[in-house]
């Protein structure tokens, strides 16, 4: 654990936050009656989490330490913290693969068990999944797994202890107040918090649009960021202690109407938001400048735009004709230049004219096109991701582009260039309030921070990596031996080393700096990059698959890769936002799967070697939730496909494997990184997983219904 | 699924261990593991696949021999060629040898829950398909196939490594089995 102990010494105070704050939503839970307007706007928690709640009050002392040196810790803290401070959680961070395989063999060779004979509850993992838990145990991370600081523990979706398994009784979201309120004040709050250490993050885009009124007093002097008032270490026994003195929701407008709050469902799409006009929707009134209100009507993209289209043509043409032309003398260029850009305005006034878009019910409706008119309508229940793009030029004008994911291909991508950043912002909670079910004027869904990416971390990994340390190798003896007899022939080797280099590393490296993840009802968000600063919304339920890898220096880290699956994804931009979390301990990432795959245990899944003999590394697991397989002996890829996500089941055997009398098991997902495949599994028992997992499958989906509208059903991760 | 096995000639709904190789009593291991899901068997497709796929041999060697004899025979020497096209030939002829046992190891069965699919000789494959999954069910037919008075159903879902088709299936059968299978995603729908 080199890199992340860097940053791990003040974490413990603020895992405190988190338990604090984690402490203050149970209390809220239990006091439904408070509750700010925005909350009650129906977004409630995108999962209830029945297991985590079921495994009892979790963090016997919420230890609300002290203060914590940046705000910028408490994300990351937890992750660092596991090893030093909290010993008894020896959870995810804990295991290795060792363990698993060592437990594995503990097992009996569960999948090829013995009973090969095809029984009715087939394969073993699922089999022999509960009697196992005892020798895996160790791996797990058992009761003290939500102890510990795991982010994800901190997180709302903990309903309160006393409800019980019921996960459908507590609204996570829409009772408290927490999220928004806290969040406004760490940042939106700005003057009146220490602007001492801004996450970086931030600024970027604002995540939410001001709150109501936030208790600006009581704000954290350091300013920790989203949420988490250190202030209220409401208690031990969070639950209990309603924080009337808590100070969000000492601020928090009675929300009157609130209601039992399970979640204020959805208003038929056009209608009035779910809560009083009057109260909520603070924005509109605390932005300086009114933005145009997304939710009606037709809307053209900024009108920046037209002098940005008209530079650019200007610009192309001074590149490359203008240069020829210089020939000529200035006075042409200059004239030519003016026509260009005369002609270039009027097209891009028309282009932008001819550009508008709109909620239309559930739709969002777009027409595009001067010459040749195009109309697209998208039905809001189809969206895969929305992303908002802002190359830098675009940061410094203060435009955004939008970008909404369809399942249908390559071309299926709506992108919207350019918007300003308000309306981006608006427009993308609009748009995934829609999705959800819920009414346009929803308020945007709070969030929670889940994972801060240290810069140092990201560096240190990105670099830490055999290609990139022997390319740099190799590269280094090349110059040096190229200096030195005064070869220029090395360059024929140094260049492509350089590119692999600038690809390898120093892309990845620009591309996430200032990774920020969190987790809010309307999906897992992602913001990253400084040149290029995107923000990333998957809507719970979209990813189809997760990997999670490990290149073999990575292991020493304890740090991990997490990669998805996302229908919308494909093509180029697979390559470009198939990637969840780069860097990321590995415990997180663990907490991350369980979180994307609500019900999963990942940490818990035990995996079955394959046949010696085959691929080595290789091993399957399967259990109620997901199919998991392990692959590769150095870099190890953990890919899951959650039974209800499964597309297609397949099993193969080539001539050399039926030579063996193995199989190679597959469960296909909609393209993308992840490909689970298990090979090297006895045939009889392949036949087993496939027909069990069949089964579970048919049962998950039949339990579970589609994303569509995910907010205003409760069945969602039934 | 009765209706379908009667849709099939009956002597090709026999079961799973036709034309496969080393096919002892006992069934063996690899063919329990591709046995059809229980209640059912696999159906068989229509052995004019075998006179289509031969067919198709037929069309590729015959040219590709000419061919290969002929540049052979300009570039090397006419001894060159003799063995090229014999080999070429012997490709072929082994592809019209095996095209019954290709035909055989088709298979498909409709299971209450799941589409099941199996084929290959050297490579066998089973492809378990949920309804739901399905998003679009196709029926093909090239012009050989409609000589043959045959067609392909394809399924396809939002998978695309998957390539799950049945071929050879008489047009009717063909039909009247993509009606079922387009009948049975609507009731087990389920999203992306």
């Amino acid at each position: 654990m080199n890199g992340p102990d860097e940053t791990s010494s003040p974490e413990g105070p603020d895992s405190g936050h988190l338990r604090g704050r984690r402490g203050l939503r149970r209390a809220e839970d239990t006091a439904p009656g408070q509750r700010s307007p925005s909350n009650s706007g129906g977004w409630f928690g995108w999962r209830r989490s029945a297991a985590r709640e079921a495994s009892g009050p979790p963090e016997p002392h919420p230890a609300p330490r002290g203060e914590s040196g940046s705000g910028l810790r408490e994300v990351t803290a937890p992750n660092d913290a596991v090893p030093l401070e909290d010993p008894q959680s020896p959870p995810i961070a804990r295991w290795t693969f060792g363990d698993l395989r060592r437990a594995a063999r503990r097992t009996p060779h569960t999948m090829a068990g013995p009973e090969a004979s095809g029984s009715a509850e087939p394969f073993g993992p699922g089999r022999d999944g509960p009697s196992d838990r005892p020798a895996s145990a160790p791996l797990r991370g058992t009761p003290d797994r939500n102890a510990g600081p795991l982010p994800d523990g901190a997180h709302p979706w903990e309903g309160s202890p006393g409800k019980g398994p019921g996960r459908g009784t507590t609204p996570l979201w829409g009772t408290p107040a927490a999220g928004p309120m806290t969040r406004g004040s760490g940042e939106d709050e700005g003057p009146s918090r220490a602007p001492s250490d801004p996450p970086r993050g931030r600024p970027r885009f604002a995540p939410a649009p001001p709150p109501s009124g936030p208790p600006t007093g009581f704000v954290p002097p350091r300013g920790p960021w989203p949420a988490v008032p250190p202030p209220h270490p409401p208690g031990p026994p969070p639950v209990t202690p309603m924080p009337g003195g808590h100070v969000p929701q000492g601020h928090l407008p009675p929300p009157a109407p609130a209601g039992p709050v399970r979640f204020l469902p959805p208003t038929g799409p056009g209608l009035p938001p779910p809560h009083p006009p009057g109260t909520p929707v603070p924005h509109p009134a605390a932005r300086p400048a009114p933005e145009p209100d997304v939710t009606t009507g037709t809307h053209r993209l900024h009108w920046a735009t037209i002098p940005f289209q008209a530079l650019v043509f200007v610009l192309v043409f001074l590149a490359v004709p203008g240069v020829v032309l210089v020939e000529f003398g200035w006075g042409p260029v200059l004239m030519l230049s003016l026509t260009v850009a005369f002609g270039a305005a009027a097209y891009a006034l028309a282009a932008w004219w001819n550009v508008t878009f709109g909620l239309r019910d559930d739709h969002l409706v777009v027409h595009t096109g001067v010459f040749r008119r195009l109309s697209r309508e998208i039905p809001l229940s189809r969206l895969q991701a929305v992303d908002v793009v802002r190359p830098l030029l675009m940061q410094v004008m203060g435009l955004a582009e939008l970008r909404v994911e369809l399942a249908g291909g390559d071309s299926s991508e709506i992108r919207l260039r350019y918007l300003g950043r308000g309306t981006a912002e608006r427009l993308r909670a609009v748009l995934l309030a829609h999705a959800a079910g819920l009414s346009g004027r929803t308020p945007e869904a709070p969030e929670w921070p889940f994972y801060k990416l240290p810069f140092g971390l990201l560096l240190g990994a990105l670099a830490f990596r055999l290609p990139v340390l022997g390319a740099f190798v190799l590269l280094l003896l090349l110059l040096v031996t190229g200096l030195a007899f005064g070869e220029l022939g090395v360059l024929g080797g140094a260049v492509p080393l350089l590119l692999g280099l600038m690809r390898g590393f120093l892309g990845p490296l620009l591309r996430y700096t200032d990774f920020y993840a969190s987790l809010s009802p309307d999906g897992l968000r992602l913001r990253y990059g400084v040149f290029q600063a995107r923000m990333q919304t998957v809507p719970p339920g979209r990813v189809q698959a997760v990997r999670i890898v490990e290149p073999l220096l990575w292991r020493s880290l304890g740090v991990v890769r997490v990669e998805a699956n996302v229908a919308g994804y494909v093509g180029e931009r697979q390559m470009d936002s198939s990637t969840l979390l780069p860097v990321v301990p590995r415990r997180l990432a663990f907490a991350l799967v369980n979180e994307v795959f609500p019900g999963t245990d990942l940490a818990g899944a035990v995996l079955h070697p394959a046949k010696p003999g085959g691929l080595p590394g290789a091993a399957l697991g399967v259990d109620d939730r997901v199919f998991v397989t392990r692959s590769g002996l150095l870099c190890r890829v953990i890919d899951v496909v959650p039974h209800a996500r499964t597309q297609v089941l397949r099993m193969t055997v080539g001539p050399v494997e039926r030579l063996r009398g193995t199989a190679t098991v597959e469960a296909d997902t909609p393209p993308g990184p992840v490909r689970a495949r298990a090979t090297g599994r006895d045939v009889a028992e392949a036949r087993r997983v496939i027909d069990g997992v069949a089964r579970r499958a048919h049962t998950a989906r039949s339990t579970t219904a589609g994303p569509e509208r995910w907010a205003t059903r409760g069945d969602l991760f039934g | 699924m009765v209706e379908i096995s009667a849709s099939q000639p009956p002597s090709e709904a026999t079961g799973g261990s036709t034309g496969m190789p080393a096919g002892p009593d006992v069934p063996s291991p690899m063919e329990t593991a591709f046995a059809p899901p229980r209640g059912t068997t696999w159906n068989r497709v229509d052995p004019v696949l075998t006179w289509y796929r031969r067919l198709l041999i037929l069309a590729a060697t015959i040219p590709s021999a000419a061919v290969v004899g002929l540049c052979a025979g300009l570039w090397a020497g006419w001894g060159w060629s003799v063995p090229l096209v014999a080999l070429v030939l012997a490709a072929g002829a082994l592809g019209w040898v095996t095209a019954p046992r290709v035909h055989a190891s088709w298979g498909y069965a409709e299971g209450p829950t799941d589409f099941h699919l199996t084929h290959g000789v050297l490579v066998r494959q089973l492809i378990v398909i949920p309804y739901g999954r399905m998003q679009v069910v196709d029926v093909t037919a090239n012009l050989l196939e409609q000589a043959l008075g045959i067609a392909t159903v394809r399924v396809r879902t939002a998978a695309t490594t998957t390539d799950a088709r049945v071929p050879g299936l008489r047009l009717e059968a063909a039909a009247q089995l993509r009606d079922r299978l387009a009948a049975r995603s609507e009731t087990f729908s389920t999203g992306l």
